[in-house]
């Protein structure tokens, strides 16, 4: 199963996301990284309680404050893990159990007092015991006195001999049975790795859990339902493309949709966002399958097994496939996960666009045809007319005809008068505006003059 | 001795060696046991990383340093497990060099450690601004003239320079080398609000303009100067360098300083290598250096032994040097004898 980290690789809108995300701690960047794509309903639907909980009890001043300790953790799986199996670590080592430890007993008081139980943080009192015997409730640590009599002596004597030599000696001797006690608190702590580890599961769990609630607010994201076998959103957004357009002072229009578990054919002029469409999809499914809140005003999704895209921008030549031959596994990807009865999401950008107009045309009714066969959510995107299906059409409304008139349009400022909301449609013509477009964008006029020519030649 | 109460004036200094051998590290420990004695707790660290390498290299320990009880040192984790005492660990970083991540520890006991500390100004100053959270009288740095990128030891308010035979063959060359050095610590200080911006430039050529805004050049240094445009000369009231200033970056803002007075910025004065010659014909054609981080010189120690085998006389050496910079001068065996 794909983790967050590939996701991250592969989406530039995820790696927005995770850039945007104010974890705290290497555990929990560590937990984020590797946690899995999740399928199961009831799992989401506990990651997504997590957080519903945690907006309830949360307030800032709390949250400041459990950020600030949350800072300070560092990763002791590697240490945990050496005294689990027997060795005696450093007193360096020890000192970050202690530290750890004493962090999770001060974030375990927090979390009683904002009476947040959804994470049980078990007690460590018998560790910060171990490591620290003059109870003093303080991080630092050293091998203390009293940890042995002998010790103490030792230690005294040192101190107040001026010999250089039997200073030396007695530093020896010191070292000796400090090795002794390091080992014997390594054994005591043996007993203890299975809450360490539980609570550093647990702490990265949390960091984990406040980047995603500062998330919520930060994007304005909603809390998804989750239904069987559909997805509908209103007021879709892109978080990624969303602050480009903001830093340019323009703003990204949220989109409404509805996907069953059947095909959906997605039609409009060059320009008018299928593309960012699909990626969207893309983005606030896996967001959804990792416990997100998502980018829309209301959303109810459906988990899928699988989100399968074809975008036509694989890094064919790395490969050494035609874009056309990658265009074709991925769809053969889709086809294969609908046939075993895979619940998939599938966002395929302008199919069969590379090859002939006919054979194209052929293929995305066939494959329109197969989704349709196998009940399968797939969006597809196209530009060619006359696609035969029963199941639902969308179109982008596009260019906004009754505002472009006497505006001087250009490549900079066309977006501003593009409808980028989507209209449910019964007929399967799609709108010629390729030519207005280019002809907007101040392409050499000889070649809109002689394509209109051509058209209307052939009518 | 006298030097010490000065030292107990400012809140944290440098021991800075302008070679090896010039008994920086002698010095050191003549203070620190000075401030024993007066049962000041401090805090020590080390810093110029370039310095180590080169110990690694050839492997000759880096000088360990002898502390009390109740003493606070930083040092890399490589060098803490070096550790010849009792000691509780206060703090461990995040961040890391490139001999592992700093521990703060606080000594228990008599004992020698060996320091290396931060790599960089800034997380130098972060350093002693969190180390000051356990209660110190006084941060201690052992300094280093830093070549490239390393830590300025110009972070402290106050400092103690080491010269010596090392510097030089003659005496005259060692006064003289020695003078300029301290000429060059006591250039004036400018104020500015873009200095944290400033300090944590690693490259770079920044002006300030005569409205006082902070632009960047899009030059990356000074060996590139010769890219500036006369508009950049037109805007700038400062010339801030992030990196070295070298005599043929002086040369050329010289010849188009004619009628502008542009102000030369660097970080302090470890980024300065120019020439007596030409320092001083820059001064004369009305040009202004002018750093963002100025220690304050209290005295100058000199080691009168080469590491060649020879040794100076150290009084002459002292009186010599003392007329051309009128700041205290001590051999520290001397004081010891």
């Amino acid at each position: 199963m794909k983790t967050f980290r590939n996701y991250i690789s592969e989406h530039i809108g995820v790696k927005f996301i995770y850039d945007n995300m104010n974890i705290c701690s290497a555990p929990g960047r560590k937990e984020l990284l590797n946690s899995k794509f999740i399928v199961a309903p009831e799992q989401i639907e506990n990651e997504l309680k997590f957080l519903d909980e945690l907006l309830l009890s949360l307030s800032e001043k709390t949250l400041t404050n459990i950020l600030h300790l949350l800072a300070q953790v560092n990763d002791v799986s590697l240490i945990i893990k050496n005294i689990h199996s027997g060795f005696t670590v450093d007193d360096i080592q020890l000192f970050e159990v202690k530290k750890f430890s004493v962090l999770i007993q001060k974030l375990k008081k927090i979390l009683v007092e904002i009476n947040y139980r959804s994470l049980e943080f078990s007690d460590l009192s018998t560790v910060i015991k171990i490591l620290d015997p003059d109870n003093t409730g303080l991080m630092t640590f050293y091998i203390y006195d009293s940890y042995d009599s002998k010790l103490a002596e030792l230690r005294k004597e040192r101190l107040s001999t001026n010999d250089q030599n039997k200073k030396d000696e007695l530093y020896i001797e010191i070292l000796k049975l400090e090795d002794e006690i390091r080992t014997r608190l390594c054994r005591e702590l043996q007993q203890h790795c299975k809450e360490l580890e539980i609570n550093l599961h647990n702490v990265a769990k949390f960091d984990v859990l406040l980047a995603k609630i500062q998330l919520i607010e930060k994007f304005n994201l909603c809390r998804p339902k989750i239904v069987e076998s559909k997805i509908n959103y209103t007021g879709l957004f892109n978080p990624y493309i969303a602050d480009i357009l903001n830093n340019k002072g323009k703003k990204f229009q949220a989109v409404d949709i509805g996907i069953d578990q059947k095909p959906c054919l997605i039609t409009g002029a060059n320009m008018s966002g299928k593309t960012v469409l699909l990626k969207t999809l893309a983005v606030a499914q896996i967001m959804f399958q990792f416990g997100f809140y998502v980018p829309a005003q209301n959303a109810e999704i459906m988990p899928v097994d699988e989100i399968i895209m074809s975008l036509g921008d694989n890094q064919d030549e790395l490969t050494g496939l035609s874009s056309f031959a990658a265009e074709m596994l991925n769809v053969d990807k889709i086809i294969k996960a609908a046939k075993k009865g895979k619940k998939i999401l599938g966002l395929v950008d302008e199919l069969a666009r590379t090859t002939n107009p006919d054979e194209g045309k052929a293929i995305v009714n066939a494959f329109v045809y197969l989704m349709e066969k196998y009940n399968s959510s797939c969006v597809i995107t196209t530009h060619y007319s006359g696609i035969s299906t029963g199941s639902k059409r969308y179109k982008v409304k596009g260019l906004k005809t009754d505002e472009i008139k006497n505006q001087e349009i250009n490549a900079t400022n066309i977006n501003d008068y593009i409808d980028y909301s989507l209209a449910e449609i019964d007929d399967n013509f799609v709108p010629n505006d390729a030519l207005n477009i280019i002809e907007m964008l101040g392409v050499e006029k000889e070649l809109v003059f002689s394509a209109r020519d051509f058209i209307s030649r052939k009518l | 001795m006298p030097f010490i109460d000065k030292i107990l004036e400012s809140r944290s200094l440098s021991i800075v060696g302008m070679e090896k051998n010039t008994g920086k590290t002698e010095c050191l420990n003549y203070v620190i046991d000075r401030l024993k004695e007066k049962e000041k707790i401090i805090a020590l660290t080390s810093i110029g990383i370039d310095g180590e390498s080169i110990d690694q290299v050839t492997e000759t320990p880096k000088p360990e340093i002898e502390i009390y009880p109740g003493t606070i040192f930083i040092t890399s984790e490589k060098h803490y497990k070096q550790k010849q005492l009792t000691a509780e660990i206060l703090d461990i970083t995040q961040k890391s060099t490139a001999l592992g991540r700093l521990i703060t520890a606080r000594a228990r006991d008599y004992g020698k450690v060996i320091c290396s500390g931060p790599s960089q100004t800034v997380w130098l100053k972060e350093v002693i601004d969190k180390t000051r959270e356990w209660g110190i009288d006084l941060f201690l740095v052992d300094g280093a003239l830093s070549r490239k990128s390393s830590a300025s030891p110009s972070i402290t308010e106050s400092m103690i320079l080491t010269t010596g035979a090392a510097v030089a063959p003659g005496i005259d060359d060692i006064v003289k080398k020695t003078a300029f050095l301290v000429k060059l610590i006591n250039i004036e200080k400018i104020d500015t609000e873009y200095r944290e911006i400033l300090l944590e430039k690693e490259k770079g050529l920044y002006i300030i303009t005569k409205d006082n805004e902070l632009i960047d050049t899009g030059i990356e240094s000074g060996l590139f100067a010769d890219k500036l445009s006369p508009e950049i000369f037109n805007k700038a009231s400062t010339i801030f360098l992030s990196g070295i200033l070298t005599d043929r970056f002086l040369e050329l803002i010289r010849v188009q300083n004619t009628k502008k007075k542009i102000v030369i910025l660097v970080k302090d004065f470890t980024k300065i290598f120019i020439s007596k010659e030409k320092y001083h014909g820059f001064l004369k054609s009305g040009g202004k250096i002018r750093v963002l981080l100025k220690p304050k010189l209290i005295a100058v120690c000199i080691n009168p032994l080469s590491p060649l085998g020879y040794k100076l006389d150290s009084n002459m050496i002292a009186d010599k040097l003392h007329n051309e910079i009128k700041l205290p001068i001590y051999d520290i065996k001397n004081i010891l004898k």
